[in-house]
């Protein structure tokens, strides 16, 4: 008999693909996660054209605060979990990677304080899963517990979630950054397209928003290069269309 | 073109066949360590690969292994069902049956220029090879770190039930419910024309020589652009004959030869446009 958690869990990784939008499908994969007694997630994807730049994060859920310190303190640069994920370590845990460095004698003092900053902010152990997506990105999702550890038994329905989440998750990603809704407009593009399409000139924007009138053009500009479309009508309606209006 | 290997053309195949069971012993057994599969000498089979085992294979040009794959029906055994049944949730018993069919061994050279399109160009053979035998339903159990090589937006697998770890990671069972849009959109996103899988009979070898010639006819067939292409006419009736059969199936036909290609010294069939 499977416990609750597990059942949602299951049923997760049976439905994952029908979930239709990005939000739905972080929404579900938190609810589960929190039955898992996981309370926080990051999911990140390293571009392999760019090794050396900075993650790109997908997702994440309450581990965004901790991860700004991190940076702050320059914490991510003696973290030993980003040296194994780069190592190509397919999943681990935080303790794993703990008692690895207690037996080879190599943590140093500032990982060990990194440890233990991390217990006093309640994050006391963390799944991290590696999975190489098919163009060659990596994809990295971190998964931490309040509790003081992950349990054995859940550990390969973790593993699963987080490849079918990141796989998904990336996907999504993939989809929005071909998509031209991408080309999201800025509030000004946007109010500059409207005032055109009721046929105000450019000094008359520019008037109405208190800009001048080479800045209106910038953005009408930019919003016809964004929309790909060949006029400000076009673009209005481009816009329009794809809901980059609202 | 994917060669559809049965027990009915094996004989034809029989090299590649051993370097496919040799290089499934090296990838599985000795780069994997999946020590518990049967092995002989440097090969390794199962009970799955009996005179019901189809193989999808991908050769080059000089008639050398490029990937590989193994499908078998389920209606008597099927390795998910029977051997791990804790992998499969148990509102979706019994999963086995006719119409159900489990691939296992997929295997693709990692030279190749896309090896991600090469396994889902295996994938999508055995597809068509599968919903051309009226089966509905592909199984397979994997490592859940190659979730994401296997399935992608055209080919969506989903799980079966819960995972389990295994020695050498966390094993799931996976299926996917086939359809002929499925499928079409799988070629689509590869940008191959219908159909993909050819089966080699003997008459093939012994009008043309050799698996590689075999192959070159039926690519030059699939060319959508047969104009730019050098043809050759001489092309027994009987092969094309065959191949306009399995066209059919797919609602398509040889193109016609472009007008403007008609160059000097061409030799262009007339009448029929190329029909046999």
């Amino acid at each position: 008999m499977q416990e609750p958690s597990h059942r949602d869990a299951v049923d997760f990784l049976m439905r994952a693909p029908e979930y239709e939008d990005a939000s739905a499908l972080e929404h579900a994969f938190a609810r589960v996660l929190a039955g898992l007694g996981v309370n926080a997630y990051s999911c990140s994807k390293q571009d392999s054209r760019r090794p050396g730049g900075p993650p790109v994060v997908m997702a994440q859920r309450g581990l965004d605060q901790w991860d700004q310190y991190m940076a702050d303190q320059g914490y991510f640069a003696v973290n030993p979990c980003v040296r194994w994920t780069a190592m190509g370590r397919g999943a681990f845990t935080w303790r794993e990677v703990q008692a690895e460095l207690r037996r080879s004698g190599e943590a140093s003092e500032r990982e060990q304080e990194l440890w233990a900053e991390a217990a006093e902010n309640g994050l006391h152990d963390g799944l991290v899963v590696r999975t190489v997506a098919p163009a060659g990105q990596v994809l990295s999702t971190r998964m931490v517990t309040r509790a003081p550890r992950i349990r054995t038994g859940d550990r390969a329905l973790l593993e699963s979630l987080a490849i079918i989440f990141a796989t998904l998750r990336h996907r999504f990603h993939e989809q929005a950054a071909d998509s031209p809704l991408n080309a999201t407009l800025t509030r000004r593009e946007a109010e500059c397209l409207r005032w055109a399409a009721q046929g105000l000139h450019d000094y008359e924007i520019a008037e109405r928003l208190g800009i001048s009138g080479n800045t209106v053009r910038n953005h009408m500009q930019n919003a016809m290069r964004k929309l790909s479309a060949p006029s400000r009508l076009a673009a209005y309606y481009r816009a329009l269309s794809l809901g980059a209006l609202d | 073109m994917i060669h559809v290997v049965t027990a009915q053309n094996r004989h034809l195949y029989k090299s590649q066949l051993w370097q496919m069971f040799q290089l499934r012993k090296r990838h599985y057994v000795d780069e994997r360590g999946w020590a518990e599969l049967w092995q002989f000498g440097s090969a390794e089979l199962d009970d799955s690969d009996d005179e019901r085992a189809v193989y999808m294979m991908e050769l080059g040009p000089a008639e050398e292994l490029l990937g590989f794959v193994r499908i078998r029906p389920t209606d008597d055994h099927s390795i998910l069902v029977d051997k791990f049944p804790y992998l499969i949730d148990p509102s979706l018993l019994p999963l086995k049956g006719p119409g159900t069919w489990e691939g296992a061994r997929i295997w693709v050279e990692s030279g190749v220029p896309n090896p991600h399109a090469a396994m889902h160009r295996l994938l999508t053979a055995c597809a068509e090879h599968i919903l051309a035998r009226d089966g509905e339903r592909l199984l397979a159990f994997i490592d859940v770190h190659n979730i994401p090589h296997l399935s992608d937006g055209a080919l969506e697998f989903t799980m079966t039930g819960a995972p389990a770890p295994y020695r050498y990671g966390v094993m799931a069972g996976v299926k996917h419910e086939l359809s002929e849009e499925a499928v079409c959109r799988m070629r689509d996103s590869l940008g191959e024309p219908p159909p993909l899988t050819y089966e080699v009979e003997d008459e093939d070898v012994d009008l043309h020589g050799c698996l590689a010639r075999v192959q070159r006819e039926v690519d030059l067939a699939r060319t959508a652009d047969l104009g730019t292409a050098k043809v050759d006419f001489a092309t027994p009736a009987k092969t094309k004959a065959r191949i306009n059969a399995l066209f059919a199936q797919h609602d398509a036909c040889f193109p016609e030869p472009r007008a403007r290609l008609r160059a000097p010294g061409l030799r262009l069939l007339e009448g029929d446009g190329g029909r046999a």
